[in-house]
C-alpha cells in the first residue's frame, strides 16, 4: 500500500517536473539574448570590414611609398655612383708631385 | 726636346715638346698666346675685355666668356679671395698701364676699391654692374698656358710656362722653384703650377711699396705675411687661382687650407722663412 502511494507521488512528480521543463522550454528564454548577440556580431562584422578597408587603404599607401622611396634610392645610387666615378678620374687626372735631386728644365717664378 | 720662348701677357713665355719635328706645334701655341692676348689684355681698347669694361655689357666669344665663367667659379670656390672685379683696385693702386711701364716711383694717391660687384652671364652676353670692371690678370695666363699645352700635346709629352704660370701635358718635368735660400726641384706630372707673390711685380707710391695682388675685402694691396707662394693644383687656372687665394690668407692659414685641399705648395715668407705644405712636406 504505501509503495503504490509513493509511486503514484513519483509519478505526479515526474509528471510535474515534465510540464515544468516543457513551459520552460517553451517560453525559449535563449531567444532574448540571441538578438542582442546578433547585434555584436553586426557590430563586429561592420568593425571587420572597416578594418579591411583601413588595411586595404594603410597597404596602397605602404605600396605607393615604397615605390617612391625605390625609385629615389636607384637616382640616389646612380648619383654616388656618378660622384665616384668623378672622384676617381679626378684621382687620376691628380697632378703627382715630389721633391727631387735635378736639375730643373725650366724654373718658376712670381707672375 | 724642343723649346721656344717668346714674350706675351707682359711676361717671358716657354714651350718645351719632348719630341722632335714639333716646330708646327710650337708655332700653333705661339700663336694661341698671341690670339688670347688680344682678347683677353685690359691694356688695349680694342680687346674684347675692354670692349666689355667700357660698355658694361657684350656679346661675347668663347674665349672671353669661358675665362669670365672660370673667374666667377673661382669667385665663390675661394669664398671671394680670387675675384676678377679688382680692375678698378689695381688701377687705382698704380697698375694702370702694361707693367714695363708702370713708374717705379710716384705720388699718386691709393684708393681701396670696392670689389665684388655683381657679373651676370646670360647666353653669350656678359653683363656688369654699373662701375664695375674685370681684370683678367689673374686668370688669363693660365687659361692661355693651359691652352697652348693641349696644342703642343699632339707633338708629345709639353709644358708650357707662361712667366710662372705652368701647364703640363703628359709627361714629368723637373720645375725649380725659388725658396728663401735657393732653389728646390719639383718633379711635376701632370697638372699646372703657379707662383703668386709680391717680390716682382711692385712699385712705390708715396714711399709705400705697393703691389699687384690686390686683397678684394679691402680693395688694395694684400699686406700678406707671404712672400711668395708656389702651388701645384689639377691644371693651370685652379694653380693660379689658388696660389692668390692662399697668399692672401696669410702664412699659418694658407698651410693650413694647403693641407686640407691637398694642395701641395711651397710657402716663402716675408721674415725669410720656406715652408713645405698640402702633402709635399
Amino acid at each position: 500500500m504505501t509503495s503504490h502511494v509513493g509511486r503514484l507521488y513519483s509519478i505526479a512528480a515526474a509528471l510535474f517536473i515534465f510540464f515544468l521543463t516543457w513551459v520552460a522550454i517553451g517560453a525559449r528564454p535563449w531567444a532574448a539574448s540571441s538578438s542582442t548577440k546578433d547585434a555584436r556580431l553586426v557590430a563586429l562584422t561592420q568593425r571587420e570590414q572597416r578594418l579591411r578597408h583601413e588595411s586595404a587603404a594603410v597597404q596602397r599607401l605602404v605600396k605607393h611609398r615604397w615605390a617612391v622611396y625605390h625609385t629615389q634610392l636607384r637616382k640616389r645610387q646612380s648619383q654616388i655612383a656618378a660622384a665616384k666615378q668623378a672622384q676617381a678620374q679626378a684621382v687620376a687626372a691628380a697632378p703627382s708631385v715630389r721633391v727631387v735631386n735635378l736639375p730643373p728644365l725650366t724654373t718658376t717664378r712670381t707672375s | 726636346m724642343e723649346s721656344r720662348q717668346f714674350r706675351a701677357m707682359g711676361t717671358d713665355v716657354e714651350l718645351l715638346v719632348d719630341a722632335a719635328g714639333a716646330g708646327e706645334a710650337l708655332a700653333a701655341a705661339e700663336g694661341e698666346f698671341h690670339r688670347l692676348e688680344a682678347i683677353l689684355t685690359r691694356f688695349r681698347p680694342e680687346s674684347e675685355l675692354s670692349r666689355l669694361n667700357e660698355a658694361g655689357s657684350l656679346d661675347a666669344g668663347p674665349d672671353l666668356l669661358e675665362v669670365v665663367r672660370l673667374a666667377l667659379e673661382a669667385r665663390g670656390r675661394t669664398d671671394g679671395r680670387f675675384d676678377p672685379t679688382v680692375h678698378d683696385a689695381v688701377v687705382a693702386a698704380g697698375y694702370d698701364r702694361t707693367f714695363d711701364e708702370v713708374p717705379e716711383d710716384g705720388t699718386a694717391v691709393i684708393v681701396g676699391s670696392v670689389c665684388g660687384g655683381s657679373v651676370r652671364i646670360d647666353g653669350t652676353r656678359i653683363e656688369l654692374d654699373p662701375g664695375v670692371r674685370l681684370d683678367l690678370g689673374g686668370i688669363g695666363k693660365g687659361y692661355a698656358a693651359a691652352r697652348a699645352a693641349k696644342l703642343l700635346s699632339v707633338a708629345g709629352p709639353a709644358l708650357v710656362n707662361a712667366g710662372g704660370d705652368i701647364a703640363t701635358a703628359g709627361g714629368s718635368w723637373p720645375v725649380g722653384v725659388q725658396t728663401a735660400d735657393g732653389e728646390l726641384t719639383l718633379e711635376l706630372s701632370g697638372g699646372g703650377l703657379a707662383t703668386s707673390g709680391r717680390d716682382r711685380r711692385r712699385w712705390r707710391r708715396n714711399g709705400e711699396e705697393l703691389h699687384h695682388l690686390i686683397d678684394p675685402a679691402t680693395g688694395a694691396p694684400s699686406p700678406s705675411d707671404v712672400l711668395r707662394l708656389t702651388l701645384v693644383a689639377p691644371d693651370a687656372v685652379e694653380a693660379e687661382v689658388w696660389a692668390k687665394a692662399l697668399y692672401l690668407a696669410g702664412a699659418d692659414e694658407a698651410a693650413r687650407e694647403a693641407d686640407m685641399r691637398g694642395l701641395p705648395c711651397v710657402l716663402v715668407t716675408a721674415d725669410g722663412r720656406t715652408r713645405l705644405a698640402g702633402g709635399l712636406g
